[in-house]
């Protein structure tokens, strides 16, 4: 009965968080793979961009965010808000997909605009280390990080099951016994290489 | 086929058993910094080197400090890098005039290595074991990958969950899937 349990329980956990551990294994598997990181040149763009009278750094950036559609990028924190040596407002947006660099150009009416998209690998990589200690303002990756939360704590709940099932049903089982100890001495003696 | 997949679900995640607890448990203290803070261990002590290194690389063998050697700063008459591996990192600052090298060395601790070895990755490092990690972790990384396909049949090939497993795929994979697709366009 608990092995019935445990093994529902191991189960059940696997699926409901199946999408979410295949961004695991991917991310895992494309950082090694990978080049050494860099950033890609970016597009740059303008867009028509009038800003109203009286309007604090912080309201232009809110607004500027909106026409754009970055709401990945919110709540605005303060280090978004910058000036550059000419003192125009530059907003720094860093967001799931890569970054905005904005230049507001008062005087011209219009918004220098510099994107960098994130390839789908590094997109992946911020959604599987964003978790409910974070706060979006955007709803979609708000829920996105409750979940991935969720799903943290299913890996950690299926490694436990998954050896308590093995324990209870196959310890004998000499390729398991030997998998497990091949396994351990290999990160013992990584560890104490590394230390 | 059922049994060999079994036995294939079974063997890599006893393999890859400590390496999935360091991330894990590792992705825990990232997301609940306050529940297990890293705490950092700091020492300092001064070295006499030959006077007149202008290579860091130079000075960090004459060190003899494992790691990567990374943020090289060269001003004239002095030299700063720091020699990094997973949980510690030494900060050196060389004096060309005198040959003094002041290292300071930041232990992060048991904390601190599970976060960092979390996050190798590539291999392209100067520092060998940080690829030899790295490869390791690849490797583990496609068990997951296994041990996830392995799961899925052994889960379909149970008749009496397969009902409650549909539902609980569609549900689960279907929003992760749709907000993955749909934060990115």
């Amino acid at each position: 009965m608990t092995r019935d349990l445990i093994q529902k329980l191991h189960t059940y956990a696997g699926l409901v968080t199946f999408v979410n551990l295949l961004v695991f294994g991917l991310v895992g598997l494309t950082a090694t793979l990978g080049s050494r990181p860099h950033d890609p040149a970016p597009e740059v763009r303008s867009e028509a961009f009038v800003v109203q009278p009286n309007l604090t750094d912080r309201q232009v950036a809110e607004r500027v965010c909106g026409l754009l559609g970055l709401s990945l990028a919110t709540p605005i924190q303060s280090a978004v808000i910058q000036h550059d040596a000419a003192n125009n407002l530059l907003l720094d947006f860093y967001h799931a997909n890569g970054r905005h660099r904005v230049t507001v150009l008062e005087t011209e009416g219009r918004l220098r605009v510099e994107v960098i998209r994130n390839s789908l690998w590094s997109y992946l990589g911020t959604l599987h280390a964003t978790t409910a200690a974070f706060h979006s303002g955007d709803w979609r990756m708000q829920l996105w990080a409750d979940y991935n939360e969720f799903a943290m704590w299913c890996f950690l709940a299926m490694l436990a099951s998954g050896v308590a099932l093995w324990l209870m049903s196959r310890p004998e089982y000499r390729w398991a016994q030997w998998s497990l100890a091949l396994g351990c001495a290999l990160f013992a003696a990584l560890w104490y290489w590394t230390r | 086929m059922y049994q060999k997949l079994r036995n294939v679900h079974l063997s890599a995640a006893l393999f890859c058993l400590a390496f999935l607890l360091m991330y894990g448990v590792s992705a825990v203290q990232m997301a609940h910094r306050r529940w297990w803070p890293v705490r950092e261990r700091v020492t300092e002590w001064s070295v006499r080197l030959p006077a007149g290194i202008i290579d860091a690389r130079v000075a960090a063998r004459a060190l003899a400090i494992r790691g990567e050697l990374a943020a090289i700063r060269i001003s004239p008459g002095a030299l700063r890098f720091r020699q990094v591996r997973p949980g510690t990192v030494h900060q050196v600052e060389y004096s060309a005039a005198t040959g003094e090298a002041k290292v300071r060395a930041t232990d992060a601790g048991f904390a601190g290595m599970l976060n960092a070895l979390h996050q190798v990755q590539g291999m392209w490092h100067g520092y060998p074991l940080l690829n030899v990690w790295s490869a390791v972790l690849g490797i583990v990384s496609l068990g997951l990958l296994v041990m996830g396909g392995t799961g899925l049949y052994l889960w379909f090939r149970n008749h009496s969950e397969r009902w409650i497993g549909v539902v609980l795929l569609g549900a689960g994979g279907g929003l992760a899937l749709i907000l993955i697709v749909w934060m990115r366009t």
